[in-house]
């Protein structure tokens, strides 16, 4: 479409905006509500234009494009009409600062003002410089606010990660439509006229609406109003280093904030993060974080040197090669790291080094976003969030959860079995699909509903979330090839697809299997934590002659070590991970590497030179990846040969059946989120979600002390009334410690009250 | 409570446009909108709880918290607000220790603000408990809920 703005001419397709235009051209229209990316809104009035033919002031930014129109964002009358609204604003909003004539020159008072509890000014709010506010004020022109201020002193609302001090809104709504946008409608418009605000219904707490802490609300605040805690009074960034986030296979591009070689915080590059890439990552800022390389000395690890520590390493597994080693890692740890490690154990160790979670088999992500036709097993919502959000848009979204979960509320079709036979679902829509006699037994799932959607699926992409057990995964992957579909399994870490590239998960349970059994004497484990995932392994791995572990803390399994090498965090190196349909995303060094520690794949280097080896001499990293590259491919986890196994039919003597699940807020075992002081909190009980009627009928309400009894054991937690879990069923976070009272991820229990 | 608003919805024509109907029916029944029936309401229409309430807060119609045993509505109509009526509402405000919209603590007492309570010529106004007292003065005020909490 073709149009004039301000005598220039312009063409933009048609929906276009005519604020949207104007920026095109290059020509600024102020405003405050707008933002890309959200629903037009129109309620600041402060992108206001004229158009021939059209009475009054329209707002741009709710006007679209027609073709010819003629456009002017600049006479006086719009510029008088500006400055009155802004004013007008401002009137409500502390803005001492904002029109003071010493604006920016007042930093010798700065420090000391900030101790105020309320914010009075630009030169207290945590926004200072990065506010959408004072840019206006400067584009408008705004001078001075001659009409008298209307103060208010509302009550500062404590969120983990993020304050909101209503005081500072302007009721933009920009937060109130992010979240909306997220599918969370966690806040919204509240009360009217003096009072309005933004609120949670009952002013109840975020974390009990559905706010899942994704920080959208703050990212497009444009004032103090919102503002995260983290780096609240460190002032504006000096640039912005584009990373990926270390957490979830969803890998998530994140921007580093750094000023003056220090990370301040975490930015949201324009796409949707999840709480633990957006507020998440602090851990590598964590006061404990490992400084020097450690050495086991009359039964105590106490600090070394570099040389010390490689020397007594090697010289420690050198007398252990062959199937007496072991090197354990993790999809953690960047390509580079692992494929080193890797070519440690076979060149200079004769062994193999395996990972835990190397089962990832994806497809690029646009392909799986632009899929028509999904199904979907396990709760993306908290192992893979972003990825549970892209998929809401499938037009046939199947979802097999026992749980209501996000993406099953969002489904054209949700079968909810009881929990634990996902897999047995799976087999039956196989057979529904070759027309053989589905066997429902149990499920929980009936013959009409398997009928009905087994047609649906010809073709379709069959997801499995990273919480499944591996019979799912076969099952899935047999599905998958009946329905002549696609299957993408989900690594449970960034680069679990690295890791599974490498042919890493082929003899983890072997090497497991060994180390319980004595056979292993010495191991090598970098970036992985077997000690706290599984309690079980803490005996057999002091067991062993000689350990060295490489972690950037020391982790339970560190504790146990002969040698610990500290490493770089993963905003201290440059290196590569490797998405789900093995294209490379970068990781790139933001700040320079904790106190001594030194990046993965450089210690694993040092060692084996220190070994005697040859092949390790490496420039950086890059030179690591392109020899990787250039290796052959890998045999991978074989899924054919798999035996199915047949899951216990639930028995009847129990009330109800308990189900562990991965939680979004306690990433993996949680070596790097527990030191996330919120997301601690947002874990600090052991809930246990129970459905509305249960709860009635056993008499609890949220909060309350419960003990859970299985046949194994009891352990005590709290209740949550949740619509998520049916009747029968309550879920739990995923913990270590559950195998108190469960060998698996289900069983059954009975409930009560804990007096 | 999620029943009952189902049933509530079974007569209307569909979800679209059922929220205030349905608010109304859960204030005629309940007398108020209970969290309960927030929770239920968005769970039926498929809304967050928060933009139920959002609604919920933006008509004065609707009453967020349980009536107290007395209920004490000031008028805020023109005539009234023009003849006192904010003074009449803070002092009662303050000595029951409640905003308006609220219900004290112990359950005896809640305090609204109503548009007119058809009597200007004798305000300010106040209705407690359904009766109404005009001409009054922020202390008289006072004085006649104190009676009550004897
Ligand atoms: S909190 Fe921020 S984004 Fe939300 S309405 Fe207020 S000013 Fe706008
Ligand atoms: S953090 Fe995310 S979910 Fe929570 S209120 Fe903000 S936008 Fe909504
Ligand atoms: S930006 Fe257009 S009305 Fe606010």
């Amino acid at each position: 479409m073709h149009l004039k703005i301000d005598d220039v001419d312009v063409d933009v397709p048609a929906g276009t905006t005519v604020k949207e235009a104007a920026m095109q051209s290059g020509i600024r229209i102020p405003g405050l509500c707008d933002y890309s990316g959200l629903k037009p809104y129109g309620g600041c009035r402060l992108c206001l234009v004229e158009i021939e033919g059209i009475r009054g002031f329209p707002s741009s930014c709710t006007m679209p494009v027609n073709e010819g129109m003629v456009v002017r964002t600049g006479t006086p009358a719009l510029l008088d009409l500006r400055k009155s609204i802004l004013e007008m604003l401002l009137s409500e909003h502390p803005s001492n600062c904002l029109t003071c004539e010493r604006a920016g020159r007042c930093d010798e008072a700065r420090e000391p003002m900030r101790k105020v509890p309320q914010t009075m000014g630009c030169r207290y709010c945590p926004k200072d410089q990065r506010c959408a506010l004072q840019e206006t004020v400067e584009l408008v022109g705004l001078e001075k606010v001659e009409l008298p201020h209307i103060g208010s002193s509302k009550q500062v609302v404590h969120s983990p990660f993020f304050d909101r001090d209503p005081n500072l809104c302007i009721l933009c709504g920009r937060c109130v439509r992010a979240c909306e946008e997220r599918f969370a409608g966690a806040i919204s418009f509240i009360f009217r006229g003096f009072e309005a605000g933004i609120g949670t219904a009952f002013e109840k707490p975020l974390e009990e609406v559905g706010c899942r802490f994704c920080g959208a609300c703050v990212d497009v605040c444009p004032t103090g109003a919102l503002a995260e805690r983290a780096g609240r009074w460190t002032g504006p960034s000096s640039n912005v280093v584009l990373t990926t986030c270390p957490f979830c296979s969803a890998n998530c591009q994140i921007g580093l904030e750094v000023a003056g070689g220090k990370l301040l915080r975490v930015a949201s590059v324009g796409n949707n993060l999840c709480v633990r890439g957006r507020f998440g990552t602090g851990f590598v800022q964590d006061p404990s974080r490992l400084k020097l390389p450690l050495v086991r000395k009359n039964g105590k690890l106490v600090e070394a040197g570099w040389d010390e520590a490689l020397a007594v390493a090697a010289e420690g597994l050198a007398r252990y090669t062959g199937e007496q080693f072991t090197a354990i890692t993790s999809g953690v740890c960047t390509n580079e790291a692992l494929y080193l490690v890797q070519k440690f154990a076979s060149k200079v160790m004769n062994s193999v080094a395996v990972a835990p979670d190397a089962i990832s088999s994806g497809i690029k992500p646009e392909d799986l976003i632009s899929a028509d036709s999904v199904l979907v097993v396990g709760d993306l919502a908290e192992t893979n969030p972003v990825t549970g959000l892209a998929l809401r848009s499938a037009k046939n979204l199947v979802v097999v959860s026992p749980l209501k979960t996000d993406l099953a509320g969002a489904s054209s079709t949700w079968l909810a079995p009881v929990p634990g036979q996902e897999a047995s679902v799976l087999v039956a829509l196989n057979r529904a699909i070759s027309n053989d006699d589905p066997d429902l037994n149990g499920l929980g799932v009936n013959e009409e509903e398997i009928r009905n959607v087994a047609p649906l699926l010809a073709g379709a992409t069959v997801v499995i979330g990273p919480d499944c057990c591996t019979d799912v995964v076969v099952a899935a992957s047999r599905l998958a090839k009946a329905l002549k579909g696609r299957l993408v399994v989900l690594g449970t870490n960034c680069n679990s697809q690295g890791a599974s590239i490498l042919g890493m998960g082929r003899d983890y349970q072997e090497t497991i299997q060994a180390i319980f059994q004595g056979k292993i004497k010495a191991a090598y484990i970098m970036g992985s934590n077997p000690a706290r995932a599984m309690p079980e392994l803490v005996e057999p791995l002091s067991g062993l002659e000689f350990l060295v572990v490489q972690d950037i803390f020391l982790t339970e399994t560190a504790k146990l070590a002969s040698v610990v090498f500290p490493a770089a965090g993963f905003d201290e190196v440059d290196g590569t991970y490797s998405g789900p349909g093995g294209e490379l995303l970068r990781l790139k060094k933001a700040v320079e590497p904790l106190a001594r520690s030194r990046p993965d794949w450089q210690i694993t280097a040092e060692l084996a030179i220190k070994m005697g080896a040859v092949g390790f001499d490496f420039e950086g990293p890059e030179s690591v990846l392109d020899e990787m590259q250039a290796q052959p491919a890998q045999n991978q986890a074989d899924l054919e040969s798999y035996v199915l196994k047949v899951p216990e039919e639930p028995s009847d003597n129990a009330h109800f059946i308990l189900t562990a699940c991965p939680s979004l807020y306690s990433f993996g075992s949680g070596t790097r989120t527990s030191r996330i002081p919120d997301l601690r909190y947002l874990t600090r009980e052991r809930w246990t979600e129970v459905n509305p009627e249960d709860a009635k009928s056993l008499g609890i309400s949220s909060g309350d002390g419960i003990v859970l009894e299985s046949n194994k054991g009891s352990i005590k937690a709290v209740s949550r009334i949740s619509r998520r879990v049916p009747r029968g069923v309550l879920r739990i976070d995923l913990q270590s410690d559950l195998d108190m009272i469960m060998d698996g991820r289900v069983c059954n229990v009975g409930v009560k009250r804990d007096v | 409570m999620e029943a009952k608003i189902r049933a509530l919805l079974e007569e209307l024509p569909g979800k679209e446009g059922a929220l205030i109907p349905l608010l109304q029916g859960v204030q005629s029944t309940l007398g108020y909108i209970s969290q309960d029936a927030v929770e239920a309401i968005g769970e039926v229409l498929g809304i967050s709880e928060s933009e139920v309430y959002g609604v919920a807060t933006f008509y004065s119609e609707f009453r967020l918290f349980e009536p107290g045993e007395h209920q004490v509505k000031v008028c805020l109509g023109t005539s009234c607000y023009l003849k006192g009526g904010r003074e009449l509402l803070e002092r009662l405000s303050r000595s029951l220790g409640i905003p308006p919209g609220r219900t004290t603590p112990d359950g005896r007492f809640s305090l609204e603000t109503v548009a007119c309570l058809g009597c200007c010529s004798r305000s300010p106004v106040m209705a407690v408990d359904g009766v109404v007292y005009g001409n009054l003065t922020p202390l008289q005020a006072k004085a006649i809920i104190a009676d009550l909490d004897e």
